[in-house]
């Protein structure tokens, strides 16, 4: 997937990662492609988000972006440089620019560490720690965190509090790049529109650029400028959050949002896609999604469709998605209550 | 913290200093009793007993030729074998007329230096190879991990009469053998402990914040991994003592005329029959100490587990 941007933040090209599965040593070497040739672009102060199923690869991708596990193929331009060309050193030296904000708040924060502790330790592995109790004290209360937490433990927090935590970790070395992989999913409900507001805050007043993983397509609107469909380790569709919302037009994403339970809607029951998600090691021939499609026909089993432009700025990878007037009729034929 | 008004003699000055250390001693003796490893010390009577018991050895080595007037090495021929309770032996005394409460005193500092200084040893080393291998994994880990697998193969005992035999007599070569035998169950509990840290979300996000190995080893694992090897180190204790008397009554440990329980074991069984009472003492000891090295390790292993 070629990009044109050439002032983008994040590059991402021909990215790929397999994994091998084997329960016994007799057993043949089955490969689970997790990430299977992922390409996007990134624009300074931009959010994009990632969606998908578990099984999609988007907490890989996010790895992946960061370097934190090794891509077995592609480019990752970070900053017009090329991560995957860097030694070790250059790299670490690159992570004070690039962070992640993590999944678990229970298990990303060092149990032995208080919070200030915490949060001085990304300071202290760039030499910024100087003055940093101060710039801990800065960052607990950009994210909202009273100061007497400071000499806390992360046992003696709420789920809220530690993500609030995470979020001050991730930017107290200001990068330009924050990485959320699901920031919110183990939070309650409640707690989690107070940690996304908060983030909205904080991208619109420092001017991040945010990669934002998701399977709460809800969040995501919230959130982002552009979304990014996964499925089985590839892209689906790509579009602005307006226009992914106003017209969806792959039969997955359109499934997705029909799926997502309505209250007050005159339909009574979440519509759950039809079938299940295949088996990540033996995927389908052609579309991975045609087993589960109701428009796919021969060409979407034997042949795999790229990721196109169907519209300005909003690509699928789609054989019914070409024509514009059939993926209108497609998309209003499935959203019909 | 007391203040003194400079420029302003004062008669209650002496006083005044005793009290606050007075005060300050009785903040620590509070501070000491508040701490969760001290309490587990005498969480109950049996653990409070080895507690104790294990104070006395201490102590009694430190202090012995304080505490008993009589010469641990030699003795007087005819006073040989006296039984328990004869007048200025309270204990009776040896084959060779030596005090045998003497001789148990002094025997203590052996066993207690035979079981901290092998575990000790094995602990840091055992540590360090965990730590190495769970954290870097690959070849290292492999390499590691089957060398030790080859000198975990090996009971114990033979392990420790093996390398003891070929290192030659004398404490230190049995305390090498002994620390040679605990290296590889210490470094396979500090191996399994840091690779069960390594998969916890705080050390990925340290790596993302881009730690470098060894302050990842140092920040992150380290602490996480420390009270679960000394948790299992303490175990071992016990164990330590039963094989380092082992040795001695093999004869391969201490040369004598030192005093040392297993050594003192072995000279004294031929004459279970005819002094019984005199006969079982070194092994009481030996038995009481390691039981008690047992008891106060699974009081601290408590202790952190309700820590967590």
């Amino acid at each position: 997937m070629r990009t044109t941007e050439t002032n983008a933040l994040l590059e991402v090209e021909g990215l790929a990662k397999k994994f091998p599965v084997q329960r016994a040593f007799w057993q043949e070497k089955k490969v689970v492609h997790a990430v299977n040739g992922i390409g996007f672009a990134l624009k300074p102060g931009r959010s994009l988000g990632i969606v998908g199923e578990s099984g999609s690869g988007k907490s890989t991708t996010a790895r992946l972006v960061l370097r934190l596990i090794e891509p077995d193929e592609g480019k990752v331009m970070f900053q017009g440089r090329d991560l995957l060309k860097m030694n070790r050193k250059e790299l670490r030296a690159l992570r004070k620019d690039m962070q992640m904000v993590f999944q678990d708040p229970y298990g990303s924060l060092n149990p032995h560490m208080t919070v200030e502790q915490l949060l001085r330790f990304n300071l202290k592995v760039f030499g910024l720690d100087g003055q940093g109790r101060q710039k801990a004290r800065e960052a607990m209360e950009m994210v909202g965190l009273p100061e007497r937490l400071a000499d806390r433990y992360p046992r003696d927090l709420s789920g809220g509090q530690r993500q609030r935590v995470n979020i001050a970790r991730a930017l107290i070395t200001s990068p330009s790049l924050v990485v959320a992989d699901e920031p919110v999913a183990a939070l309650d409900k409640s707690v989690q529109a107070q940690v996304l507001n908060l983030f909205l805050d904080l991208q619109k007043q420092l001017k991040l650029s945010c990669l934002f993983i998701s399977h709460d397509l809800n969040v995501v609107r919230f959130i982002c400028d552009e979304v990014i469909v996964m499925y089985l380790g590839r892209i689906v569709e790509w579009a602005s959050s307006e226009d992914i919302w106003r017209h969806p037009r792959h039969p997955y994403t359109i499934a997705l949002f029909q799926s997502i339970p309505q209250v007050g809607s005159s339909r009574e029951l979440a519509q759950p896609i039809r079938g299940e998600l295949p088996s990540p090691l033996h995927p389908p021939a052609g579309c991975a999604f045609h087993t589960r499609c109701p428009f796919a026909d021969e060409t979407c089993a034997r042949e795999r469709p790229e990721l196109k432009e169907a519209a300005a700025g909003h690509r699928v990878a789609c054989w019914m998605a070409e024509d514009d007037l059939a993926s209108r009729r497609q998309a209003a034929a499935m959203l019909r209550p | 913290m007391n203040s003194m008004s400079s420029g302003v003699p004062s008669g209650g000055k002496p006083a005044a200093a005793a009290a606050s250390a007075a005060s300050g001693g009785m903040a620590a003796l509070r501070a000491l009793l508040r701490n969760r490893w001290i309490r587990a010390l005498f969480r109950d009577p049996l653990t409070t007993a080895a507690t104790l018991f294990l104070l006395a050895v201490v102590l009694g080595a430190a202090f012995a030729p304080w505490i008993s007037p009589y010469d641990p090495y030699r003795g007087v021929i005819s006073e040989r074998l006296l039984d328990p309770g004869t007048p200025g032996h309270w204990l009776g005394t040896d084959e060779q007329g030596r005090d045998l409460f003497t001789r148990l005193l002094y025997g203590g500092r052996m066993t207690l230096l035979s079981a901290i200084i092998p575990i000790g040893a094995a602990t840091a080393i055992g540590l360090t190879l965990g730590m190495i291998a769970g954290h870097f994994g690959g070849w290292m880990h492999t390499l590691i991990m089957r060398t030790l697998d080859i000198f975990y193969a090996f009971p114990a005992v033979l392990l420790a009469i093996g390398v003891s035999a070929a290192l030659g007599q004398g404490m230190a070569s049995s305390l090498i053998a002994l620390g040679i035998v605990f290296i590889a169950p210490i470094a396979r509990v500090a191996e399994t402990t840091v690779r069960k840290v390594e998969a916890m979300e705080f050390v990925e996000a340290a790596r993302a914040a881009g730690a470098s190995h060894l302050t990842i080893l140092r920040t992150q694992i380290f602490g996480n991994v420390i009270s679960s090897v000394l948790a299992y180190s303490t175990t071992l204790l016990g164990v330590s003592v039963i094989l380092a008397s082992g040795l001695s009554f093999l004869g391969l440990g201490i040369t004598p005329p030192t005093a040392e329980w297993g050594y003192m074991l072995n000279n004294l069984r031929n004459f279970i029959y005819t002094d019984p009472w005199i006969a079982i003492q070194p092994g009481v000891c030996i038995f009481l100490t390691a039981i008690s090295f047992n008891l106060i390790g699974d009081a601290l292993q408590a202790a952190r587990e309700d820590g967590n």
